[in-house]
């Protein structure tokens, strides 16, 4: 094992004694199982075929330190400033390096059949619904570095909405980070569980300073006929390496979509899984992708068909400038049984810059025979013919770019279902454009 | 108000396809350039707005006395040189009244002039719509995408009559068009006819004249003018074909 895993080990052991959920004995089973898992299989490599468009090699020779839940006041304030501004947050809950900072938060009147709360209060509360499902939709052998959350995550969020529930305001759920000085390691952890008609929109952020190494888990358990909207803001700090799993199980009739746009880090990888395991059940995925400098930006996703009539949508937009690296990898998986499955995906890279390159790679395992798939994929440069357009009607080469590339992207972020949440992508996109040389996504 | 002088052209490191142009267009006239298929016409519009895949190899044009040639395409327009185009592009995800407006609004910064809200250019839009007997659904649809022909034709002079340009080039503005669609377009060139306002359309067919009369035509074949004339040219033409013309030219 390389030394870094072996610092990791070492935090984890230091540690442990401290993690929230001593008094439940399934959840430190569950803790020695993953940091066993993370431990026989290290971190992934690039030799690692479903990691091997991740830029992950400063993990390998850095020392990321626990987070220890500090971050200086008027940073705090300006994130969470800008959120609000944009109309995102109204109802929030904030985590300040892992840890749940009460006094940014606020939180909705309580409502009997849903309960909104930490991990660490669930644990207390609700330990046998937690214990039942954290965890439970990955395989740590298949996801060291979420197992390594697993082990190490000092806090989170805890979502239970009973049946027929309905979340009334969209929740946004801020994780800060920053490393001040050395190389931290932050392990944001959710779990949503919606029981059967139940419905939630939520708009998960990040945003931090210094290097970080932000290592999320979303899991998502969808019981039949639930609803559930994940928006997510990746925007870390330009010298952060950010990786997320976000794994969902979609029973007979739900709904779940992610729609992620990864605009910050020096390195990102996120992976969404999605199990269809009920007859009818739906997950619409949609991914943007903003690169520039020398941004790598990894979105791998697995959809598994497992189920009678099941569909699945994926819409992937890349944007890259300078150097920057994008690639999407799309997996569809349709069992033998899975029959009238209906699963698409697209995946268009808009090349800013001739140093930028983008890998797609869509793969379909199908064993059912009556099912309809579809994929595409373009690379290609803002149209030469377009620009001149724009600029015969008066409108300056720099605007007309921006105008395009708008356009361009505007296809997935049409797609986030918050008109607050495609408005502050909009800024983003033409923040980034304006400042073509600028990797962070803050001013 | 727009002078050509001895003007050549090549597609960058390419043939050379504009062989000595000169051309004299004055305040409020109106010219037509006609020629048969590859004599350089479409090249003269595109050099005109600043297309870059061409380049000038001698030669000079300018509008009122300016350089035209040191400007970019988007200093041209707002200036006040309007192209209108024989291949209108699509753009997918910008909606012709967002296009129109950013247009408008940046034509007028450079006058000096105060930019218009949104509503304010609904109203102005609409009106002009009307004019090009435009459905305003239009407005809201994709910058040409999904147009018909006719349609794509019809929006070309919309931005025009949006626009207001000094100088308006009409890139075979009548290919494609059916004979309804070409009187619905030469009307709306009419009514954008002014003392104020010069415009040079270019066409490989007589039948636009019937609709749009030149105070002048100009003949271009193997890119240089071969004859100029009144509206009598455009009917020799009409009569005799081009290759009356190719024979005068010397084969070229």
């Amino acid at each position: 094992m390389t030394a870094p895993a072996g610092d990791l080990l070492q935090h984890q052991r230091a540690l442990a004694a401290g993690l929230y959920g001593t008094g439940l004995p399934a959840l430190q089973e569950l803790r020695q199982q993953s940091i066993a898992a993370f431990a026989a299989h290290g971190l992934p490599t690039q030799r690692n075929e479903e990691w091997r468009y991740a830029n992950l090699s400063v993990l390998r020779t850095t020392n990321f330190k626990p987070g220890a839940g500090t971050m200086l006041a008027h940073e705090r304030e300006r994130i969470l400033l800008g959120y609000l501004l944009a109309g995102i947050g109204d109802e929030r809950m904030v985590f300040v390096n892992g840890a749940f900072a009460p006094q940014l938060s606020s939180l909705p009147a309580p409502v009997a059949g849903c309960t909104l709360t930490t991990l660490a209060a669930a644990a207390a509360t609700h330990g046998s619904l937690l214990t039942a499902h954290l965890g439970s939709t990955f395989s740590a052998a298949r996801h060291p570095l979420a197992a390594l959350n697993t082990a190490m995550h000092a806090d989170g969020l805890f979502l239970h909405l009973a049946a027929q529930q309905t979340l009334a305001t969209p929740l946004h759920v801020a994780c800060l980070s920053s490393a001040d000085e050395s190389p931290t390691a932050i392990h944001p952890r959710l779990l949503l569980v919606l029981e059967a008609g139940a419905r939630a929109t939520l708009t998960l952020s990040f945003q931090g300073s210094g290097p970080l190494h932000v290592n999320a888990v979303t899991e998502i358990v969808l019981g039949p006929g639930a609803v559930l909207d994940l928006q997510v803001l990746q925007e870390d700090s330009a010298a952060a390496v950010h990786t997320e799993l976000i794994s969902t199980r979609i029973g007979a009739g739900a709904r779940c979509g992610v729609h992620i746009a990864a605009l910050g880090g020096a390195s990102s990888r996120a992976e969404i899984v999605a199990l269809l395991e009920g007859d009818d059940a739906a997950t619409e995925i949609s991914g943007l992708i903003i690169g520039g400098q020398t941004q790598t930006h990894d979105l791998t996703t697995l959809v598994r068909h497992q189920a009678l009539r099941t569909n699945s949508h994926q819409v992937v937009k890349a944007v890259l400038d300078g150097h920057s690296t994008g690639a999407y990898s799309g997996r569809v998986s349709v069992a033998v049984d899975a029959q009238k499955t209906d699963a698409a995906q697209s995946c268009r890279a808009l090349l800013l810059s001739a140093d930028a390159s983008m890998n797609t790679r869509p793969q379909l395992e199908i064993d059912a025979d009556d099912v309809k798939c579809s994929h595409g994929a373009t690379n290609g440069q803002l149209d030469a013919e377009a620009l001149f357009y724009l600029r015969s009607r008066g409108i300056a080469l720099a605007e007309a770019r921006m105008l395009l590339t708008r356009a361009f992207a505007d296809e997935v972020i049409d797609r986030f279902p918050l008109d607050c949440v495609r408005t502050h992508l909009h800024g983003r996109v033409d923040g980034r454009i304006a400042r073509r040389d600028t990797v962070g996504v803050l001013a | 108000m727009l002078e050509i002088n001895g003007l050549h052209a090549r597609v960058a490191q390419g043939a050379e396809i504009l062989k000595g142009i000169s051309l004299s267009v004055g305040k409020g006239e109106v010219h037509a350039i006609m020629g048969p298929n590859g004599s350089g016409k479409s090249t003269l519009a595109g050099v005109l707005a600043g297309r870059e895949r061409f380049e000038v190899t001698a030669g000079s044009v300018t509008l009122d006395g300016a350089d035209l040639l040191a400007l970019t395409p988007e200093e041209r327009a707002v200036r006040g040189v309007f192209l209108g185009f024989q291949y209108p592009v699509e753009i997918p995800g910008i909606t012709n009244a967002y296009f129109l407006r950013t247009a408008l609004n940046s034509v007028r910064r450079a006058r000096g002039q105060s930019e218009l809200d949104a509503m304010e250019f609904l109203v102005l839009l609409k009106q002009k719509a009307k004019l090009m007997e435009m459905d305003p659904s239009f407005l809201n649809r994709s910058v040409n995408e999904g147009f018909s022909g006719g349609e794509k034709k019809r929006n070309e002079i919309l931005q025009m009559a949006v626009l207001e340009p000094r100088l308006a080039i009409l890139d075979e503005t009548d290919s494609g068009l059916d004979i309804d669609a070409l009187k619905v377009v030469a009307a709306g060139v009419n009514a954008l006819r002014s003392p104020e306002r010069s415009v040079i359309l270019v066409t490989h067919y007589q039948r636009l004249l019937d609709h749009i009369v030149p105070d002048r035509i100009h003949v271009l074949a193997g890119g240089r003018m071969v004859k100029s004339g009144g509206r009598e040219l455009a009917l020799e033409l009409e009569a005799q074909g081009y290759g009356w013309i190719d024979a005068h030219a010397g084969g070229a």
